[in-house]
């Protein structure tokens, strides 16, 4: 069974005003401001709501980040056009195209 | 601690050939006693691809072709047992299962195989091309010279089969001897004794299922088996959605999504490690056959030591009056006819007729 | 064919400081990490720290991150396989596989925080604790809603504090920590006089906090998160034992840390377990080499030990490695060795005052409830686990094959040493005598594709 992500709370982060943010990336054809050098995964989780990347295969659970260390593997993201890879373990890119995977059994 | 016990026959080895044969003898009302290794042994039966075939069995000894399709055929009644048994889903499937030839050549060879062993056992096949196979393994490579397809073979979940049949024993008066190494077989008046650390145990009649355990047990009897280790490397990925609607004899998707590529012959003796080589070489026959799996992920490999005798095919025998020796490659293809007609032979206290072309002696000269 | 003298897996402290020293010594060096950034857990972000984070250390990170950059340094990269010549697998991004043949091999893969199977762990807005700390130090992001910081250890403190310091007022700190007697405490004194200034460290972070007037509900137990498709409270037992509640957006949760072990245990690696740190650990003799001749353990990896004795631990085994090696006699090496030792010995004896004091309490999957996920992956409960047991999986890996405990993507690094656990209880063995469930390659899931181009023209 599928459970809603739950609509709209605002996400889990959120950057110190004397951040900026420079580098476009393009998140579900919209365009995001990422930090020079941050992991995927550190920025979404100031975009995306509660921070659910994913549903998990096996019964579409969404799931979030946990460790940020390659470890957990529940920040799982398409990038460029590649399913299911760590978005704590990898940096942005300017034009880097990022989607979630949010149909159970990811977007093969 | 140590036990002293007596059963009327004891089965050691506690893999899919083994825990079948105890399965069946249970059935047969007998009262058994399971030995088996610890988490560290050679298990053959842990690292299998799980395909329930007999396509292709046969070609180095005849009597084996309508053998193999006989226990094929008897499959789904024992998997529906099992399964009403335990509970546990096996994940039996027998939707039919293509073979992959790399080149035309092959696929000649394997058209004239499959031929003779037709004439033999009466097993139907037919040639499928890449458009044929596209409907039931979708995404196959056109460059594909074809494959040879038997549709009553098919698969199951080999974990699931020997956890199903572990969990059968488990009712009742079996003993079940865990971590339980047999050292020394011995003969005594009146059957055999084993000793292992835990203690001896007496019984009549003695099953040596024990897989490559089966040389030195053998050995303790006074006989040299002509098995030997064959490696074969398994390659398996994160889960995928499903696609797959049957398993093929190199690659398979399994009821959870993941894909299991196979399955090298290496002769390397007990080692079962895995290598780069062998692992890039799986990797690029599968992407070869299907180019979609080249962006799925590689989760997991590992190795199983193969049990062959010398022409693939099983040996079963009477080593030494009330010693029966079962052992073969095909645990799984042949676990429904072990718990079945050879469990039965065995409770009888003597080998038929029917057993006779799969003695030691055919090895003799 | 490529043939350092020394790869190094794992660009923290301890493998930076491994390089560094190595390269000092006249040694070509390789050094691989998963990460985009060298730096690890305690120098993570060092070169460009936030306010407040900047300290000795990070200044002695900047410098040894720098003198990595100007080497092999090779960021995004995975160790896939090793194999017992020492042929080593990497892969970077998502590029081909290439193999490396280095002499000596050291594994400075660090520690991971222990994994925590609570009832509700895997709902969207739970996380480590020190996740929390890596965003900080790498991005200085700030948890944006009502945050709670759960569970156990030095960490779970510093994190508070650093939050505080960020001007992010956690809504409560709930500490699992067991009380102490003055009598417990007395008995670890003797390791604590080894390094006092630790000591008044902890000492003013428990002030900072008091001082902020953070709720701090000591002796916490039972806890469970809730939510639908996120998490919205978390509940527990107060000291008392009386039930409470707490409303939330982002539960961080910290257990202490383990060593991250995949790739000592790929290799057999002979381990031992460590009873105060309450994990295995590669047995390693005082230079760090395993029990597979050639493979080096340094920081955390090999033991909990923390960042200082981490940075030590990487010159030590450098040093080993160039005697090894013929670039120095045993007779320098050792004259090179005595400050390192000095200074390792002096935090490895504080350690059981730590280990002590912080005792793994969050989650004890042995009592798990039947219904608890243990594997993460595949979704595996503790009931479904012991139920295995009772059929017949009284071994590590048969438990693994019955269940697909450890089978998933993250191929048993959430769940192997809680699936151990439970395992151990169950049968009534010693952690001490159980054999582990095997690790196998790759280290990392990567694509087919990227495995079959290795040697492609
Ligand atoms: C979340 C967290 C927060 C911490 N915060 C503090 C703190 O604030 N203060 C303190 O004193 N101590 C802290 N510690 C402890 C401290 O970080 C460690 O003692 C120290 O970092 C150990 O250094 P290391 O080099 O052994 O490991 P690490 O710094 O963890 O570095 C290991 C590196 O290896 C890489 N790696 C691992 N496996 C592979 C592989 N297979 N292939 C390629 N690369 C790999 C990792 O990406 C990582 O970069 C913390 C620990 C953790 C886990
Ligand atoms: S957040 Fe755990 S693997 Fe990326």
């Amino acid at each position: 069974m599928t459970q809603n992500i739950a609509p709209s709370p605002p996400p889990l982060f959120r950057l110190p005003p004397d951040r900026r943010p420079d580098v476009p990336v393009l998140f579900e054809g919209q365009t995001l401001l990422a930090l020079k050098g941050e992991t995927v995964a550190s920025l979404l989780l100031r975009h995306v709501d509660a921070g659910a990347f994913r549903r998990e295969e096996r019964r579409g659970e969404a799931r979030a980040p946990l460790c940020l260390m390659g470890v957990c593997f529940d920040c799982l993201v398409t990038i460029d056009g590649q399913d299911n890879q760590q978005a704590c373990l990898i940096a942005v890119k300017p034009g880097m195209r990022i989607a979630r995977q949010l149909t159970a059994g990811g977007a093969l | 601690m140590s036990v002293q016990d007596h059963v009327d026959i004891a089965v050691i080895g506690g893999g899919l050939v083994g825990a079948a044969l105890a399965y069946g003898l249970r059935r047969q009302g007998q009262r058994i006693a399971l030995f088996d290794e610890g988490d560290s042994a050679f298990r053959a039966s842990r690292g299998n691809f799980g395909l329930v075939c007999a396509g292709g069995k046969g070609g180095q000894l005849d009597d084996y072709a309508p053998w193999a399709l006989q226990g094929v055929e008897v499959w789904k009644d024992f998997g529906d047992r099992l399964v009403a048994e335990t509970g546990i889903d096996i994940e039996l499937e027998q939707n039919g299962l293509p073979v992959f030839c790399p080149d035309p050549a092959a696929l000649a060879e394997r058209v004239a195989m499959m031929e003779r062993l037709q004439r033999r056992s009466g097993l139907a096949f037919e040639v499928h091309s890449p458009a044929e196979i596209d409907r039931y393994m979708p995404g196959v490579s056109a460059d594909v010279p074809g494959a040879v397809f038997c549709a009553i073979d098919g698969a199951a979940n080999p974990m699931l089969l020997l956890r199903a049949l572990h969990a059968s024993l488990l009712t009742g008066d079996a003993v079940l001897r865990r971590d339980a190494r047999v050292e020394r077989l011995e003969a005594v008046s009146g059957g055999y004794r084993l000793v292992t650390a835990q203690g001896v145990t007496r019984c009549e009649r003695v099953v040596l299922a024990a897989g490559l355990g089966n040389l030195g047990l053998g050995q303790d009897l006074g006989v040299t088996l002509p098995i030997k280790p064959m490696r074969g490397q398994i390659l398996v990925t994160e889960r995928c959605p499903p696609r797959m609607k049957v398993p093929s004899e190199h690659v398979r998707q399994t009821r959870d999504g993941t894909y299991l590529l196979g399955g090298s012959w290496e002769d390397v003796g007990f080692d079962t490690g895995t290598t780069a080589e062998v692992t890039r070489a799986i990797a690029r026959r599968a992407i070869s056959y299907f180019p979609f799996l080249s962006t799925v992920r590689l989760v997991r490999s590992w190795s199983a030591l193969r049990i062959l005798a010398p022409d693939n095919a099983p040996i079963y025998d009477e080593i030494a009056p009330g010693a029966f020796l079962v052992t073969c490659h095909s645990g799984v293809s042949l676990a429904a006819i072990h718990a079945g007609k050879v469990a039965g032979w065995i409770a009888d206290g003597a080998l038929p007729a029917e057993a006779d072309p799969f003695r030691l002696g055919r090895f003799a000269d | 064919m490529t043939e350092p003298d020394l790869l190094i897996i794992g660009g923290g402290i301890a493998g930076l400081s491994a390089a560094a020293t190595a390269r000092d010594l006249g040694l070509s060096v390789t050094l691989a990490d998963e990460r985009p950034a060298p730096g690890g857990n305690i120098l993570a972000g060092a070169e460009a720290p936030p306010k407040g984070i900047a300290s000795a250390l990070t200044r002695r990170g900047a410098a040894l991150i720098a003198a990595a950059r100007a080497a092999d340094f090779r960021p995004a990269t995975q160790a896939l396989r090793i194999d017992a010549d020492l042929a080593v697998q990497l892969v970077t991004g998502t590029g081909p596989v290439e193999t490396l043949h280095p002499k000596r091999l050291l594994l400075a893969t660090g520690a991971v925080e222990r994994p925590v199977p609570l009832p509700g762990a895997t709902l969207p807005g739970v996380m480590m604790a020190g996740a929390a700390q890596l965003l900080l130090k790498t991005s200085g992001a700030l948890p944006a809603g009502r945050t709670i910081l759960a569970g156990s250890g030095p960490l779970l403190l510093l994190v508070a504090r650093q939050l505080l310091a960020a001007g992010v007022r956690p809504v409560a700190l709930v500490e699992t920590t067991p009380h102490q007697s003055l009598g417990q405490l007395v008995a670890t004194l003797p390791a604590a006089r080894h390094a006092p200034g630790l000591v008044a460290q902890g000492a003013g972070m428990t002030l900072a906090l008091r001082r902020a007037g953070v709720p701090w509900l000591r002796q916490a137990s039972a806890l469970t998160i809730q939510g639908t498709g996120r998490v919205e409270t978390l509940r527990f037992h107060d000291a008392k034992g009386r039930a409470q509640e707490l409303a939330a957006d982002l539960v961080l949760l910290h257990d202490g840390v383990i060593p991250q072990d995949q790739a000592t245990r790929l290799l057999h690696c002979a381990e031992d377990w460590h009873p105060g740190r309450q994990a295995y650990e590669p047995r390693a003799d005082l230079w760090g080499e395993t029990s597979r001749a050639g493979v080096f353990v340094a920081g955390d990896c090999a033991g909990v030990r923390g960042a200082l004795a981490a940075e030590q631990a990487g010159i030590l085994a450098a040093l080993q490695i160039a005697h090894q090696l013929g670039r120095i006699d045993a007779g320098k090496r050792d004259a090179l060795a005595r400050e390192p030792r000095r200074l390792l010995d002096r935090q490895s004896a504080f350690r059981p005052f730590l280990d002590a004091r912080f005792p793994p309490r969050l989650a004890d999957p042995a009592g798990a409830e039947e219904s608890q996920v243990i594997c993460r992956c595949e979704g595996v409960t503790a009931g479904a686990l012991r139920m295995a047991i009772r059929q017949g999986a009284t071994g590590a890996d048969q438990l693994k094959s019955f269940t697909r405990c450890g089978m998933g993507r993250c191929q048993g690094r959430s769940c192997s040493l809680a699936m151990t656990r439970i395992l151990a209880s169950e049968t009534g063995t010693a952690m001490e005598d159980l054999r582990r469930q095997g690790v196998r390659a790759p280290l990392k899931p990567v694509p087919l594709g990227q495995i079959a181009q290795e040697g492609e023209a």
